[in-house]
């Protein structure tokens, strides 16, 4: 066995595709997810040629939501668009992505700067830097999506985009959506194989796999998707539904696909500490392409934030306490250690 | 709750009615038949556990717009592919352009004869296609018999299709049916509600919220813990906003080296030599 030194002067395999940048260590091709905080999370975006699952349970409202941006973002480079749902009819899903925000909008302007003039006692904290917890790039490829605003029917129409069923059918199989997937790569010219491949890169949306109105073995399905994008210039999404699948089936996907994602929705949590978010993020899987090394994120809980018109990802941090609870028992024991004062504010 | 569920439902609404042997969830269906007349011009009820007029006769209804069509299909033929047959049943009742209201008494033979992907994807095809050009789906409503389904799963996966979900459980009380409601908004937002419902003597529904007692803690007024006054008074925050402080000066020159002001004693013993000479620092 030998090792060959890896040159990054070689100018054989760099291939230069609108919308990516080239992650020179690992030799792989990186383009945005279309969530701006999302990108240096997950390593600076998502690696052409890999599956990327998205795990959600209940309505499944906010993986529907990544794939939206995923697509946004991939009508703004003008990326080939490949959108499959059997649940939601998939022109509904195009129809309803966030378009790209206007810069002068002073909505997305005063971002940041709400520090509130000189402290007057608590002058010391005054030069801190505030803490940064929604991490962002400096890539300028990542386009910010105004939730609010829809994409406009001419930017849409001038994206290559298919649509995924066809037709109404009976009985949907997913050797039926595996087959379009593959014919669409090779009439596309998008077999990085081919010596002339095409210079775009084409975007897999896939909404809800797993569904009981899919026939076939999902295990089966993910195992011939993945093998399919890896040889090709693509990259894939997948949202499932984990509440309507087995255990088995879930470890099997997540197995099968080079990263996981794992949401959790807060919109109906009745836990009053977590109210400042709407939902969770858990990276359970980071995609490792041409090296053993995954990219080491900066922590593995994160929690997003669908504001007004904007969609963050945060570190996941609880919120401080400001008042006694009974959730402190700890400290009710304490007290009853020492002094054993009736009034709070006795002496 | 219920009585706003049953009177005014959004277009594409699928409810779904769990019972159980303890509870049937029949008395639900009479209301939702009889609130359709207000929302569509057709109602077509099918009835799989019982003949439609069997049906009809139990729940008494006299509704010229209501159908009772008959499903209980012939069981000894396989029923592959339920949504075709279903279809053309269905299409032979309604016309173009029409508002229908589908109510479907039990979805436990469907479950048993096709299984549970079938009935899903029939479902499915019922809220997102309509069986007609034209035709608008006001509300599907359908029972299922909880005990009579092998597990949870089958439940949560038909509920997962459901914008509502009314779960009748047993209670002690009489004349009061107890029910566990859980609506899911168009934003996303599910709202959850434990309600009791009644016929009052003219025959009318009512419903009631279940009352919890909340254990709300009074906030505690330091005020009035003190003798002290805590507060401020006007003319107070204004002289302490006036008031220079001592150090706010020093903290605004931006000299960070600081300094050493060191006035000799008379007896002090000053050490000239550095004592850290040797060390190399």
């Amino acid at each position: 066995m030998s090792f060959i030194k890896f040159n990054p002067k070689d100018k054989r395999k760099v291939l230069t595709l609108p919308g990516t940048r080239q992650n020179s260590s690992k030799n792989v091709l990186l383009t945005p997810s279309g969530i701006i905080s999302l990108d240096p999370v997950i390593g600076g975006g998502v690696t052409l040629g890999t599956v990327n699952l998205i795990e959600e349970d209940g309505s499944g409202q906010f993986a529907q939501l990544f794939l939206k941006f995923f697509m946004s973002e991939g009508i703004m480079w003008k990326h080939v668009i490949f959108n499959a749902s059997l649940d939601v009819d998939p022109s509904k899903l195009i129809n309803e992505l966030p378009g790209p925000v206007n810069l002068d909008d002073p909505y997305f302007k005063s971002d940041g700067s709400d520090s509130s003039g000189e402290l007057k006692i608590a002058w010391r904290y005054q030069n801190q830097p505030s803490v940064q917890s929604s991490l962002s790039t400096n890539s300028s490829l990542s386009h910010i999506f105004d939730v609010t605003n829809f994409m406009t029917q001419d930017t849409i129409n001038d994206t290559d985009i298919s649509l995924w069923p066809p037709k109404d059918g009976e009985e949907i199989s997913y050797d039926d959506l595996i087959k379009a997937i593959h014919k669409k790569i090779q009439a596309g010219g998008f077999l990085s194989s081919l010596p002339m491949p095409r210079k775009n890169v084409l975007r897999i949306s896939l909404h809800n796999i797993g569904s009981p109105l899919f026939v076939g073995d999902i295990a089966k399905f993910f195992y011939e998707l993945r093998s399919l994008m890896k040889h090709s210039n693509a990259v894939c999404c997948v949202s499932i539904p984990t509440h309507l699948l087995e255990e088995k089936e879930i470890s099997a996907c997540e197995h099968l696909s080079d990263s996981v994602l794992k949401l959790v929705s807060l919109v109906n949590s009745e836990d009053r500490s977590l109210s400042e978010y709407h939902g969770l993020l858990t990276i359970k899987k980071l995609p490792a392409v041409n090296s053993l090394a995954f990219h080491i994120p900066p922590g593995t809980d994160w929690a997003f934030k669908l504001r007004k018109r904007r969609f963050i990802i945060e570190k996941f941090h609880l919120p401080p306490e400001l008042q006694e609870s009974d959730q402190r028992e700890q400290d009710d024991f304490a007290g009853t250690c020492g002094t054993s004062s009736k009034s709070k504010l006795d002496f | 709750m219920l009585k706003a569920l049953i009177s005014n439902c959004q277009p594409n609404s699928f409810t779904l009615i769990e019972d159980s042997v303890d509870v049937s969830g029949k008395f639900l269906l009479k209301e939702f038949i009889e609130a359709s007349k207000t929302q569509s011009q057709k109602t077509l009820v099918l009835c799989f556990d019982k003949l439609g007029s069997s049906l009809k006769r139990d729940l008494n209804i006299e509704l010229p717009t209501a159908e009772f069509i008959d499903c209980c299909f012939n069981y000894q033929e396989s029923l592959s592919g339920l949504n075709k047959p279903l279809r053309s049943i269905l299409e032979s009742h309604v016309s173009f352009d029409e508002k229908v209201t589908i109510i479907i008494d039990s979805l436990t033979s469907l479950y048993y004869n096709n299984g549970l992907q079938d009935t899903y994807r029939c479902l499915h095809s019922l809220l997102t296609k309509p069986i007609k050009k034209g035709t608008q789906l006001m509300q599907l409503v359908a029972v299922v018999h909880s005990d009579t389904l092998p597990d949870t799963k089958s439940i949560s996966t038909l509920s997962h299709l459901a914008s509502t979900e009314i779960l009748l459980v047993p209670t002690n009380l009489v004349n009061r049916r107890h029910l566990f409601i859980k609506h899911a908004k168009k934003n996303g937002k599910i709202v959850k509600q434990e309600e009791y419902c009644w016929y009052d003597k003219s025959g009318v529904l009512l419903s009631e919220e279940k009352k919890t007692v909340s254990k709300v803690e009074d906030a505690i007024d330091p005020n009035g813990l003190t003798t002290f006054r805590l507060s401020l008074e006007e003319t107070e925050i204004k002289a302490r906003s006036e008031l220079r402080l001592p150090y706010v000066k020093t903290s605004e020159d931006g000299d960070t080296g600081g300094k050493i002001f060191y006035t000799p004693d008379d007896n002090d013993d000053w050490d000239e030599e550095d004592p850290d000479d040797d060390l190399d620092i």
